[in-house]
C-alpha cells in the first residue's frame, strides 16, 4: 500500500505537492486499512479536476516512481524512461524530486530520488521502519551521484555497487530489486506482480488495442487449464457489459494473433476490435485488477470514466471500498471526471487538482474550510466552490469570438 | 501522520443574469480580461429583455427556481443582475431585486448610453423616455457601425483599457471581478 507521495518538478507539477493517503483515528472504517492503532490507510483515492489540471501527471509521477523501483536496469539505457520535468521557465534549473512511502506487512519503506537535468540521478535512498519495533527509519542505502552507501544493518551489500557500475541515468533501486534479489528489499520483490498501472503513455496513445493484444498474448502463454479458466472468467465479465457474449477465442496461429468474440444468435464470431470500447477495456485490464484483489496490491488507473457507463464505473470502484470483496486491502488510486463517484469517498479521499501559476496543486476536501459532512459536495464541486472545474463562461466567450 | 496545514476557502458561486445579449457579451469580455477569480461565475444567463416590473418578477422566479432545483438550496449563491435603467419601472425593478438579496448593476440609462459616454458621446434626452432607448441604439450604431451586441473585442479593449474604467461605469461588476482592497492608514 502506498501511504505518501511527494513530487516536485515533474511534468505540470512545479512546486512540491504532497499526497497523503493516511487518516488518523482509532475506529476502523470502510474503505480504509487500520495499519496502526491510531492511523489508517485509505484504500480508494480519487483525483478530480478540469481538463489539463494535472490529474494524469500526478498518477504518472506515482507510476514513474514504481517504474524506478521495478523496471529492469537495462531499460534505463542512456536515459530515464518516462521522466519529463516541468518545462516552465520557473522550474528550468531545478531538480525533479520524488518520493514514495509503502507499507508492506509491518514494514514502512520510504524511497526517494532526485534527478538533475532530466537524466542525471543525483540522490536516491531507501529507508525502512519496522512498526513492530520501537524507533525511527533506518537507512538501507543512500546514493549521491554514482556513489552508494549502505546503512549499518545492511553493510553486507557494500561490495555490490562497485560490481554493477551504475550509470547516472540508472536507478540503483532497480538494480537492487531486479538483479540482487536482496533480502533487504524482499518485500518489494514479493509484491512485484501486485501493481497494476494504467496510464496512456504505457500504450503509446493506442490504449485499448495494444492492451487488448497484450492481454491475449499473456493468456496464450498460460498453461491450458489456467488459460481456459482465465478466458471463461473474462467472458463472464464481458457478459456484464453485453449479455449476448457467450465465448472468447484467442488464436495465435502462424503468429497471427486474433481475438474473436462469440455472441448468442450471431451467424459468425466478431473480432474484438469491432467490440465496444468498454468491452475492450474490460478484456484488457480486468484480470490484472482481479489479481490485485486476490493478492492485495495497488491499482493506479487513469480516467476510470473513459469507457464505462457511470454506473459501471461506480460499481467497479466501490468494490475497493467493500471489505466483502477487498479482503486483501487492495488500494486504488484513480482519476475521473465523474463527480458521482464522490459518493464512494470520504472527504480526505477526494483529491481536487488545479493548475495555478503554471503549476499543478492538489488538496483534499477535508482541507476545505466550513465543509460539513451533510453538505452536498457533488453540487458544491459542480458549482466550482472548491475550484478544479472548467470555466465554462470563458469557453463560451472564446467560442463566440470564433463563430 | 501527514499535517494538512493548508486550508482551502470555498468560493461563492455567482449566477449572472443579463438583460440581453449586449450585456452578456460585455460581461464575458470583462470577466475574461479582469477577473481575479475571487468568486466563481458559474453561469451567464440571458434574460431576453425586460419590459416592466411584472416581467422582471416572473423571470426572476423562473430562473432562480431552476438554479435552486439544479443545485442545492442551502448554498449561499449570489445573483448578479446587469440591467438597463431606461424603463418606466427601472427603479422598482432594482428595488425588487435588491430586496431579494441580489446584486444589481443598473446602467443610468442603458448599455449603449454608457459605452458611448466612454468615448465622450453624451446622448441628450430630448425625446420621451420610451423613445430614448431607440435613440441610444441608433447613435451607437452610427458611432461603432454595429449594434452593441456585435461589438468586437478590439472595441471592448478600447473602451475598457483598465479596471478603473470598468469601476467608473460598472462599479458592482468591477468590485466582483477585482474586490477593492481595504487600505489601512496608520
Amino acid at each position: 500500500m502506498i501511504t505518501k507521495v511527494t513530487v516536485s518538478n515533474f511534468m505540470s507539477i512545479g512546486e512540491e505537492i504532497e499526497l497523503s493517503f493516511l487518516k488518523g483515528g482509532t475506529l476502523p472504517q470502510e474503505g480504509y486499512f487500520q495499519y496502526k492503532k491510531d492511523e489508517k490507510i485509505s484504500l480508494i483515492n480519487g483525483f478530480y479536476g478540469a481538463n489539463a489540471s494535472g490529474k494524469s501527471n500526478i498518477l504518472r509521477a506515482i507510476i514513474f516512481l514504481i517504474r524506478m523501483i521495478y523496471f529492469p536496469p537495462q531499460q534505463f539505457s542512456h536515459e530515464i524512461p518516462f521522466l519529463l520535468p516541468n518545462f516552465n521557465n520557473r522550474f528550468g534549473n531545478k531538480s525533479s524530486k520524488l518520493s514514495i512511502d509503502f507499507l508492506f506487512g509491518s514494514k514502512l519503506y520510504a524511497y526517494s530520488v532526485e534527478i538533475k537535468n532530466g537524466n542525471e540521478i543525483v540522490k536516491e535512498s531507501l529507508l525502512v521502519k519496522n512498526l513492530k519495533v520501537k524507533g525511527g527509519f533506518k537507512e538501507i542505502f543512500s546514493r549521491v551521484n554514482n556513489s552508494v552507501n549502505f546503512g549499518s544493518d545492511y553493510s553486507d551489500y557494500s561490495e555490490y555497487p562497485a560490481l554493477v557500475k551504475i550509470q547516472k541515468y540508472q536507478s540503483f533501486m532497480s538494480h537492487f530489486v531486479n538483479n540482487v534479489g536482496a533480502t533487504a528489499v524482499a518485500d518489494f520483490i514479493d509484491n512485484k506482480e501486485n501493481f497494476f498501472l494504467k496510464s496512456d503513455d504505457v500504450e503509446m496513445q493506442q490504449p485499448t488495442i495494444a492492451a487488448v493484444m497484450g492481454r491475449a498474448l499473456k493468456l496464450n502463454i498460460l498453461p491450458a487449464a489456467e488459460k481456459t479458466k482465465a478466458i471463461s472468467d473474462l467472458t463472464r465479465l464481458m457478459n456484464c457489459f453485453d449479455h449476448s457474449i457467450i465465448d472468447t477465442k484467442i488464436n495465435n496461429e502462424n503468429n497471427n494473433l486474433s481475438i474473436q468474440i462469440e455472441h448468442a444468435n450471431f451467424s459468425r464470431k466478431v473480432d474484438i476490435v469491432q467490440e465496444s470500447a468498454g468491452t475492450r477495456e474490460l478484456f484488457a485490464y480486468m484480470l490484472d485488477i482481479i489479481n490485485v484483489f486476490k493478492k492485495g496490491g495497488v491499482v493506479i488507473y487513469d480516467e476510470t470514466n473513459r469507457y464505462y457507463h457511470p454506473d459501471v464505473e461506480i460499481a467497479l470502484l466501490s468494490i475497493f471500498r467493500k471489505k466483502e470483496f477487498n479482503e486483501n486491502n487492495a488500494q486504488l488510486i484513480f482519476s475521473s471526471h465523474n463527480h458521482e463517484t464522490f459518493d464512494l469517498l470520504d472527504q480526505d479521499q477526494v483529491h481536487i487538482v488545479e493548475k495555478s501559476n503554471d503549476s499543478t496543486s492538489v488538496f483534499t476536501l477535508d482541507q476545505v474550510e466550513n465543509l460539513q459532512k451533510r453538505d452536498n459536495i457533488k453540487k458544491r464541486y459542480r458549482l466550482g466552490m472548491f475550484g478544479g472545474v472548467p470555466d465554462i463562461t470563458e469557453l463560451e466567450y472564446k467560442l463566440k469570438k470564433m463563430l | 501522520m501527514s499535517k494538512k496545514t493548508f486550508t482551502k476557502i470555498q468560493k461563492t458561486p455567482i449566477f449572472v443574469f443579463c438583460e440581453g445579449l449586449t450585456e452578456v457579451q460585455l460581461f464575458r469580455f470583462l470577466k475574461d480580461h479582469f477577473d481575479q477569480k475571487i468568486y466563481v461565475f458559474r453561469q451567464i444567463i440571458d434574460l431576453g429583455g425586460l419590459r416592466d416590473l411584472a416581467e422582471a418578477k416572473k423571470k426572476y422566479r423562473k430562473e432562480t427556481t431552476k438554479i435552486s432545483h439544479k443545485f442545492d438550496k442551502r448554498i449561499a449563491y449570489l445573483f448578479l443582475f446587469i440591467i438597463d435603467g431606461d424603463l418606466v419601472d427601472s427603479l422598482r425593478i432594482k428595488s425588487f431585486l435588491s430586496s431579494k438579496g441580489c446584486s444589481v448593476e443598473q446602467f443610468p440609462v442603458n448599455t449603449e448610453h454608457s459605452l458611448l459616454s466612454l468615448v465622450g458621446k453624451n446622448i441628450s434626452q430630448d425625446v420621451p423616455l420610451t423613445d430614448y432607448r431607440s435613440k441610444c441604439k441608433r447613435k451607437f450604431k452610427e458611432h461603432f457601425s454595429c449594434d452593441a451586441d456585435k461589438l468586437d473585442e478590439a472595441n471592448f479593449k478600447m473602451l475598457f483599457p483598465t479596471i478603473d474604467v470598468v469601476s467608473r461605469v460598472m462599479p458592482v461588476v468591477s468590485n466582483l471581478l477585482r474586490p477593492s482592497q481595504i487600505i489601512i492608514i496608520d
